[in-house]
């Protein structure tokens, strides 16, 4: 073989190019409307409440909740037809580096510009309506959405990298959906996973409550340990969870066939 | 040998044996036109060539690599139009500019021509194209890209008459000796006198393969008003009387490539 037929950075640096040709209205257009339904949503919900000293944790989650999922859980749009897709797995670059583009554009992307989004609409959303409460007499208290304060008096310091994983983790399982389901992705995921925690959920309920039984061999992990190592267990656990979801979903794409 | 494939067999899940055996090695230089009646395994082929689909027992190469490991290498020497197809709603430029820079010999001079040939404007936007005027893009688009081996499904479906006969021309101009151009098609009027090779696929086989012009000299297509019993070799009912084909006399006649095809389907010894 001439070149490396994984990777190489003249190929993936084409394939960007190739898709940011192809699909930059399209990003343009979902970054506008991200920002627009945030803004509209941010009206809504500060209308509807009294006082946002204690509400911008609640509306980070649901906002990076909502949007992840719909930008995340609609990744490789190519693989939605059979025309589509002969036209994908026929571009002369690996699949690696597909799938790599793909992760850098629906996971990299969203992780650096959402919060950068929030941060700007959050901010200009609640200056609005404070000044319209104002001048119509009402009292609002707020305050400016700070990560550095949520990060400082919200979330605890050692929990940090499994938050990071766990969100990873959840964004990782939306995205591996897309290579996996054809027709909506994103709705059979969330019910294969839905049904995936059933049944664990139930499993340990039928163990631990109905039959009176425990894991003798989960003890002696924890035991003696403090609550930063037992963090850090999760953590690394979570770590492999990712990597195993991801590589299922690299596998997942190159063996992809058209019939 | 461009294309190796040795006792390929195949089928969908939940289907009978498509191929059961399929033995077929092309080289490069010519420009085969792929029969064969509806379900036959024409498209299925191509895809298996193309590395769309996984061929689970038997040898099958393409240019010595494997194809359905698509590696980059061989994704950049094959252009596959498919019967059905997707384009972006991008202007032909913007395509152009987007796909050009994955074929290493993209030739925009030969595109500029072809979609001359084609009356097509580069900042034409795609979406507002007919289903032919999409299809004349992606041909022009193929053949620029001077791969080694192009692949056509079909490739004249949706096409006017006169652009019938400008593919015609532009394919049989745009190739060089180092290219094969493989066209799967039913319509076997639009690719006579550009085709110089046959491949008849039947019940899993290829069951004929030969170039036209060892064809055209061993045997004789005529009409004539009645069977001649000796010699005739096959026959149709034609406007007139008879299609025939016979063993060739001392000049070539034009190769009837749908009475050929029924030969061979029929189960007549031609090879």
């Amino acid at each position: 073989m001439k070149t490396n037929q994984l990777f190489s950075l003249k190929r993936f640096c084409n394939y960007t190019t190739s898709s940011l040709i192809l699909r930059y209205r399209q990003i343009l257009l979902m970054i506008g409307a991200a920002s627009a339904g945030l803004l509209l949503s941010l009206f809504f919900f500060m209308s509807i409440n009294d006082n946002w000293n204690n509400e911008w944790v609640p509306f980070s989650i649901f906002s990076v909740s909502a949007a992840s999922l719909l930008y995340i859980g609609s990744a490789f749009p190519a693989l939605r037809s059979r025309e589509k897709t002969i036209n994908f797995l026929m571009i002369p670059a690996s699949p690696f580096e597909k799938f790599l583009y793909e992760f850098i554009e629906r996971i990299v992307l969203f992780c650096v510009l959402f919060p950068i989004l929030l941060y700007l609409f959050g901010n200009l959303a609640l200056g609005i309506v404070h000044e319209i409460k104002q001048s119509i007499g009402d009292n609002f208290p707020s305050e400016y959405l700070s990560y550095q304060k949520i990060f400082k008096d919200v979330v605890p310091a050692d929990a940090v990298s499994i938050i990071v994983l766990g969100v990873l983790a959840a964004f990782s399982i939306a995205f591996a959906g897309t290579i996996v389901f054809r027709k909506l992705p994103l709705i059979k995921t969330i019910i294969f996973v839905g049904v995936v925690f059933l049944v664990v959920v139930g499993y340990c309920i039928l163990i631990f409550e109905e039959m009176k039984l425990n894991f003798p061999w989960i003890e002696p992990f924890f035991r003696g340990k403090s609550k930063a190592e037992v963090f850090s267990l999760f953590a690394v656990l979570l770590l492999i969870f990712n990597l195993i979801i991801l590589s299922y979903a690299f596998f997942k794409l190159k063996e992809k066939e058209v019939s | 040998m461009m294309i190796e494939i040795k006792n390929l067999k195949f089928r969908y899940e939940k289907q009978p044996d498509l191929f059961t055996g399929l033995t077929l090695s092309e080289k490069a230089g010519s420009i085969v036109g792929l029969l064969g009646k509806n379900g036959a395994g024409k498209s299925t082929l191509l895809k298996l060539i193309t590395g769309l689909l996984a061929a689970p027992d038997g040898t099958l190469t393409i240019m010595g690599e494997t194809p359905i490991k698509r590696h980059p290498a061989f994704l950049e020497e094959v252009y596959f139009i498919p019967e059905e197809y997707d384009l972006p709603p991008v202007k032909i430029s913007e395509f152009v500019k987007a796909n050009a820079l994955f074929y290493p010999r993209f030739d925009r001079e030969k595109l500029r021509k072809i979609l001359t040939d084609f009356e097509l404007n580069a900042n034409s936007r795609l979406s507002k194209l007919s289903y032919g005027q999409r299809k004349k893009f992606l041909i022009a688009f193929a053949l620029s890209t001077n791969c080694k081996l192009l692949v056509l499904d079909e490739p004249t479906n949706g096409l006017d008459i006169p652009s019938k006969s400008v593919f015609r021309r532009v394919v049989a101009s745009s190739l060089g000796e180092d290219q094969l151009v493989i066209i799967s098609t039913h319509q076997v009027k639009d690719v006579e006198n550009l085709i110089d090779k046959i491949l008849v696929i039947d019940q899993g086989q290829i069951i004929f393969s030969q170039n036209l012009w060892d064809i055209s000299g061993k045997y004789a297509f005529a009409t004539v008003p009645y069977l001649e019993k000796t010699n005739c070799l096959y026959h149709e009912v034609a406007p007139g009387g008879f299609k025939i084909i016979k063993p060739a006399e001392k000049s070539r006649t034009e190769v009837d490539i749908e009475l050929l095809f029924n030969a061979a389907i029929n189960g007549v010894k031609l090879n």
